[in-house]
């Protein structure tokens, strides 16, 4: 491995993308393209990090650098999702980590409204977590997209879709959830969440109720009236808190209703009891 | 050039680089700006991120690390937290409170006594709701603090109701001015049945009238059943505001007891339109057969409101109500009462049914 790929292999904790399996070094195709786009990034980083942990504390300065480091990460994202064998897809409005790529010291997150346009976040790590990183273990490569033979495995590794417009609301509930197992989709747009829907059908939707554009009921209508997905059990998600919404929101076909603030641990258990009942298993089964 | 025309020149020439310089400033200070959002936008995602992470149980080793990692941040840190507190709730606002108290607590009680009230008024609200029962005593200075840093409190209070303070809570609402009303009432609110001793008591004491209707209202609104006798004492109270909250708390109540119709049936023909349109309302919800003489009347009443509560009230009363609405609909003493009535009954049954 070259000098560039020990240095990654300290900011990332593995060796990234396929570099490594080339025998002369240099190669083509996946392999070369991480390897020049990851040097300037190298380059940058030890600039940031300089900065960042109190040589130089210019605030205007750090964020032009981070903005460096994050238009040159958006490169990396584009140019891998061209070749085959990816090791970051872009997924509607979600950036996922697919294989071994950036760990846990890059932080992919998305900017503003716009779907079209994404930013990754770099994290940059402390002596303590470069070291934490080097051991921790990556997350599993993603669950292929179920068909109906394989719904045995939804209590495994659901498939959960949320549809939230409060981004912090999507940020926990990805968090939470995906530290219990489960795969998680999200859109803060309805519409999109409902495209979404159709294109990925998730085991679970967790759907907020006031949104602008389409409000949940509406979503939870569009979703009944459609044959390809009405199946899908949706757990309402919503600030409204008075009986009369609860109400309404179980009598639109609702399968839960939970009202916000929520615990994570309530929201996972009603998750499970739900996937449950619908492929005649016990909530209690826990996963392997 | 002649001395004043070279003052007029230097002077124009002073006033056009005055206004360029001006101008520059004012972009470069939007450019600024723009990139300083752009910088805390994404300091505040790291945040979330690791306080998502410090959350967890297994990892007791993060909220140190958070300590050191942000200590320079302790606003962005306070946000992130806030808005957590404000989305999840169990045993994962336990874990807010500990990284609370490991990361930002010393700080932001030291921040209390600053002279700056924007310091105290931000501090002030996250020790609140971040609060111990250790910090009680805290917490009632503060709502003995300005009326900004006491609001601050309140609402802060309502995100994070504490027991153990509601006494204060009373006693500030009695000394308080009438501009945070709306604050006592969202966090008396939250508070629940459990106020109902102190509302029984100061709905005795001699208050501003318009605390004794705050005070009516909240009867109604959380409610508070067994203080119904209360209700009706001060049912000829001589504030006309007073009587409405007392005639709209009555039917909050959802008790159609005996005394609480008697009661309701006086305020319909009390002498401001206002209480009488609100207890013919409440009736409305009592569905009692008796007061069907009182609400057909409420329908010949000279002022719309009180003819159109009257109307509606009928309906609830089934088909006795709605028949008594037809007869009212049909007569032809009272153009207006009939067309009331027969809006009413067009509004709730169909064109063809009726």
């Amino acid at each position: 491995m070259t000098k560039i790929g020990s240095f990654l292999r300290k900011i990332f904790g593995r060796p990234v993308g396929s570099g490594e399996n080339r025998a002369d070094g240099k190669g083509e195709g996946l392999g070369a393209v991480l390897e020049e786009t990851e040097y300037r990034i190298t380059q940058l980083d030890n600039e940031i990090k300089k900065n960042l942990w109190g040589v130089d504390q210019d605030k205007h300065k750090i964020g032009k650098l981070v903005d460096l480091a994050i238009e040159k990460l958006e490169k990396i994202i584009a140019l891998k999702k061209k070749e085959a064998g990816l090791v970051l897809s872009l997924e509607g409005e979600d950036v996922s980590l697919e294989q071994e790529a950036l760990s846990s010291s890059a932080e992919i997150d998305r900017l503003g409204e716009d779907l079209e346009r994404f930013r990754a976040l770099v994290r940059l790590l402390s002596p303590e977590e470069m070291a934490e990183a080097a051991v921790e273990p990556l997350p599993a490569p993603s669950a292929e997209r179920r068909g109906p033979s394989e719904r045995v495995k939804v209590l495994d590794k659901p498939r959960i879709l949320i549809v939230d417009d409060e981004l912090l609301v999507v940020k926990a509930v990805r968090y939470f959830l995906t530290k219990q197992g489960c795969e998680v989709l999200s859109s803060s747009k309805p519409a999109e969440g409902l495209k979404k829907a159709l294109e990925e059908r998730p085991d679970l939707i967790l759907l907020d109720v006031i949104m602008p554009g389409m409000n949940g009921y509406e979503f939870l209508s569009r979703l009944r009236a459609d044959a390809r997905v009405s199946h899908i059990p949706v757990i309402l998600l919503s600030a409204l808190s008075r009986e009369s919404d609860i109400l309404e929101g179980l009598g639109k076909g609702a399968a839960d209703y939970l009202t916000k603030p929520f615990s994570p641990e309530i929201l996972y258990s009603k998750i499970r009891k739900i996937l449950a009942a619908q492929n005649g298993r016990s909530p209690h089964h826990r996963p392997q | 050039m002649d001395v004043p025309l070279i003052i007029v020149h230097n002077s124009l020439r002073f006033l056009v680089l005055f206004a360029l310089s001006l101008v520059l400033f004012i972009f470069a200070r939007r450019i600024v700006y723009k990139r300083r959002e752009a910088y805390r936008a994404v300091i505040k995602r790291w945040i979330e991120i690791d306080v998502l992470e410090s959350m967890d149980p297994a990892r007791p080793d993060k909220i140190p690390f958070l300590r050191g990692r942000y200590v320079r941040y302790p606003g962005l840190l306070a946000e992130v937290l806030l808005e957590y507190w404000g989305i999840l709730e169990g045993a994962r606002r336990g874990r807010l409170k500990d990284i609370f108290a490991a990361t930002l607590k010393e700080r932001f009680l030291a921040e209390l006594s600053s002279r700056r009230q924007l310091k105290r008024l931000k501090a002030a609200r996250a020790v609140v709701v971040f609060a111990d029962s250790e910090d009680v005593p805290r917490i009632i200075r503060l709502l003995e603090d300005t009326p900004l840093i006491r609001l601050a409190t309140l609402s802060a209070l309502t995100l994070s109701p504490v027991p153990e303070v509601i006494d204060a809570v009373f006693a500030t609402f009695e000394k308080d001015s009438l501009l945070n009303l709306q604050a006592y009432f969202d966090l008396m609110s939250s508070f629940g049945k459990s106020i109902e001793s102190r509302v029984k008591d100061f709905l005795g004491r001699p208050l501003p009238e318009e605390k004794i209707a705050f005070l009516a209202e909240i009867t109604g609104n959380i409610p508070l059943g067994s203080l119904y006798p209360d209700l009706i004492r001060l049912s000829g109270y001589p504030g006309v505001e007073v009587r409405i909250k007392i005639a709209r708390a009555l039917g909050n109540l959802s008790l159609p007891l005996p005394e609480i119709i008697q009661a309701l049936v006086r305020l319909a023909g009390d002498g401001a339109w206002e209480v009488r349109a609100q207890a013919l309302k409440s009736l409305g919800g009592m569905k009692s057969r008796d007061t069907i003489d009182v609400l057909a009347a409420g329908l010949f009443s000279s002022h719309w409101y009180c003819r159109l509560n009257a109307g509606y009230a009928l309906t609830q009363l089934g088909r006795e109500g709605l028949e008594r609405l037809r007869g009212v609909s049909q007569q032809t003493k009272d153009r207006y009462a009939a067309d009331m009535a027969l809006m009413v009954l067009e509004g709730i049954i169909p064109a063809g049914e009726s």
